[in-house]
C-alpha cells in the first residue's frame, strides 16, 4: 500500500471514530463512547509509532512525524474530555 | 498533576514545537527532530514495561550525548523509573560506581553497539526521585546525588531568564550531558524551549555557523576569538575559574559568569550579563551565606541526598543549609568572588601553605600549551608544576616556561591511568602517585 492510501486511511479513521463519538445523541451513551476513542487513539498512536521506530537508529520520517502528529492532536482533545483516572491506567498498560 | 508529570509535559511541549538536535557524526550531519526523539522514547518505555522494570528502579545511561541519550532520558522518565546518567570513566571507577547503582537495566555502547543489560536492580520508594548523577570528581572520587522532579523544574526555572533561550535558538555543545552543568543547565531547558542544540560526536572545537548560546567551562571559551564570543545571544561560563584574560575577553558579552556544584543541583550563582572579573561567580540565585569565610547555600533546586555504601545520606544540616566547601569574598553590591577550595590548600614540608587554584588559573591562561596545570605536592619541599601538554607543543612549552618553579610534563601513560572528569585530573589522585613523575 503506498504511503498516501496509508495516510488517507489514518485520517479517515479518526474522522468516523470522531464521529461515532459526537453524535451520539445520548448522554450516557456519549459518556461512554470518548474513553472508548481515547482508548482507541493512544493504542493507535502506539500501533503507528511500533511499526514506524525499527531499530530506532534514524529519525522518523516528515511523513510519519505528520501522521502521528494528527493522532496526537485527537488524543490530546480526548485527554482534556476524560478522567485522569484512565489516562495513568492507559500509561500503565502501554 | 505530579512534579513527574509537570516536567515530562514541559518537555513534551518543547519537543514538539521546534526541538532538535543537530548530531554531526563523522562528519555527517543527522538532524534527529523532537518529535522522533519524544516516539522513540515512548517504544522504549513499553519495550522495558514488557521487560518487567519495576517502577522507581535505577537506569544507568553510559552513552555520550546523542539522540540515544535524549531518548533514553525521556523513557527513563515516561516508565517511573530514575534516571542514572554515568560519564566515561575508568573501567574500575565505572564499576564501583555501577556495584553502588545497582541498576534494574544498564545502557552502554559496546564494540559500537547499544547495548542494553538487565540487572537485579535496587528501587526508590519516592516517586519524586528522577536522577542520580555524579560529581565531576577534580579532588576526591565522584559521589551521586539524588534530584528530585522539583528539583529539576527549580533548576530550569531559575536559569530560564538568563539564558534568554528561544525556539530560534542554537546552542553549541561543549560539555557532557552526564554531568549536571551540561545535562541540566542545557539540555532540559533547550528541550522546554524548543531550541536546536548542535552535538559533535568527535568534539570539535570550533562553534558551527550561526550558534547563539554556549553553556561551557572556561577551559573552553578561551578557544573562541573574543570578537566570536561577543556574537553569542546567551550562556553560561562556569565550573572553574575565571582568569583575569578570559574575562577580558568575556566582558560586555550577553554571557554571564555561573557557579554551581552537582550537589545544589547545580545552580548557587549567576552573574549579571557581560560581567566578568577575575574569579568571579555572580550574584545569589539561592539563599547564601558565609560561615568562617566559606559559602553555605540553601535551595528549592538541590539534591536531596548523597548516595554510599550504606546507602542514602543527608548532605545538608537538619536547617537545609549545606557547606560548599568553597571560601568566598562578597562585595557590598553582592557580587562573589571565589578565593579557593579549603580542601585544596596544602601545606610544603617547610609549613608553608599553598593555595593552588587561583595560580594554577593563571599559569593555564599564561601557557595555553597545557591542557592542565597542577601545582603540588603536600609534604614536598620544593613547588612543581606539573602539566598535562600534547606531545607536539611540549618543547614551546618547556622554552617558554618563565616561573619560580620546576615544571615537569608526565608520560601520556602517567595521564591515561590519571582520571581526569571534565579535563581536569583528580588532583588528589595525581598527588597519590606524585613520586612517580617528579
Amino acid at each position: 500500500m503506498g504511503r498516501h492510501a496509508e495516510s488517507k486511511i489514518i485520517t479517515d479513521f479518526l474522522a468516523q471514530i470522531a464521529a461515532l463519538t459526537t453524535h451520539a445523541k445520548d448522554p450516557d451513551l456519549r459518556a461512554e463512547q470518548e474513553p472508548l476513542r481515547y482508548l482507541c487513539l493512544t493504542a493507535l498512536w502506539q500501533l503507528l509509532n511500533n511499526a514506524f521506530q525499527n531499530d530506532g537508529s534514524t529519525p522518523l520520517s516528515n511523513q510519519q512525524i505528520h501522521l502521528l502528529q494528527q493522532v496526537d492532536i485527537q488524543v490530546q482533545a480526548s485527554e482534556a474530555l476524560t478522567s485522569t483516572a484512565l489516562h495513568d491506567q492507559v500509561r500503565q498498560l502501554l | 498533576m505530579s512534579n513527574r508529570d509537570k516536567l515530562l509535559r514541559r518537555l513534551a511541549d518543547g519537543l514538539h514545537q521546534g526541538f532538535a538536535l543537530n548530531w554531526q557524526n563523522d562528519g555527517i550531519s543527522h538532524g534527529w527532530p523532537g518529535h522522533s526523539l519524544w516516539a522513540r522514547a515512548m517504544r522504549l518505555k513499553t519495550q522495558w514495561r514488557r521487560a518487567r522494570i519495576p517502577a522507581g528502579a535505577r537506569i544507568v545511561v553510559s552513552l555520550p550525548n546523542s539522540p540515544a541519550y535524549i531518548a533514553y532520558m525521556l523513557a527513563t522518565w515516561m516508565g517511573g523509573w530514575v534516571f542514572c546518567p554515568l560519564p566515561a570513566l575508568h573501567t574500575s571507577e565505572q564499576s564501583r560506581r555501577i556495584a553502588l547503582l545497582k541498576p534494574a537495566l544498564w545502557i552502554r555502547e559496546q564494540n559500537g553497539r547499544i547495548t542494553e543489560e538487565l540487572g537485579a536492580g535496587t528501587m526508590e520508594q519516592d516517586p519524586e526521585a528522577a536522577m542520580i548523577i555524579w560529581s565531576s570528581a577534580s579532588i576526591g572520587p565522584g559521589s551521586a546525588y539524588l534530584l528530585s522532579f522539583a528539583a529539576l523544574l527549580w533548576q530550569i526555572d531559575a536559569h530560564l531568564s538568563a539564558l534568554h533561550l528561544q525556539r530560534e535558538s542554537f546552542l553549541w555543545n561543549t560539555l557532557p550531558w552526564a554531568h549536571c552543568f551540561a545535562g541540566i543547565l542545557e539540555l532540559l531547558p533547550a528541550c522546554v524551549t524548543g531550541s536546536v542544540i548542535h552535538v559533535d560526536a568527535q568534539l570539535s572545537r570550533r562553534p558551527p555557523q550561526g550558534c547563539t548560546h554556549l553553556l561551557t567551562v572556561p577551559r573552553i571559551a578561551a578557544l573562541l576569538e573574543p570578537e566570536r564570543l561577543q556574537q553569542l545571544e546567551g550562556g553560561i561560563v562556569g565550573g572553574a575559574p575565571i582568569g583575569a584574560k578570559l574575562a577580558k575577553h568575556l566582558s560586555g558579552s550577553r554571557l554571564c559568569a555561573g557557579y554551581g556544584q552537582s550537589e545544589a543541583g547545580p545552580g548557587i550563582t549567576l552573574g549579571d550579563p557581560g560581567h566578568f572579573e577575575p574569579y568571579i561567580l555572580g550574584r545569589a540565585l539561592v539563599e547564601c551565606k558565609l560561615h568562617q569565610g566559606a559559602l553555605h547555600y540553601r535551595s528549592s533546586g538541590q539534591a536531596a541526598a548523597r548516595l554510599d555504601a550504606g546507602g542514602w545520606q543527608n548532605i545538608a544540616a537538619s536547617d537545609g543549609w549545606i557547606d560548599s566547601g568553597d571560601e568566598v569574598r562578597i562585595t557590598e553590591d553582592g557580587i562573589f568572588y571565589w578565593r579557593g577550595r579549603r580542601d585544596g590548600r596544602f601545606s610544603l614540608a617547610d609549613g608553608r601553605s599553598i593555595r593552588p587554584e587561583n595560580e594554577e588559573t593563571r599559569l593555564l591562561e599564561q601557557y595555553p600549551e597545557a591542557d592542565a596545570i597542577i601545582l603540588g605536592a603536600p609534604g614536598w619541599h620544593h613547588l612543581t608544576a606539573l602539566a598535562r601538554v600534547p606531545h607536539d607543543l611540549q618543547k614551546q612549552l618547556q622554552r617558554r616556561w618563565q616561573e619560580p618553579y620546576h615544571l615537569t610534563m608526565p608520560s601520556d601513560q602517567f595521564w591515561k591511568e590519571a582520571p581526569i572528569p571534565h579535563g581536569k585530573p583528580n588532583r588528589r589522585w595525581v598527588y597519590e602517585h606524585w613520586q612517580n613523575v617528579v
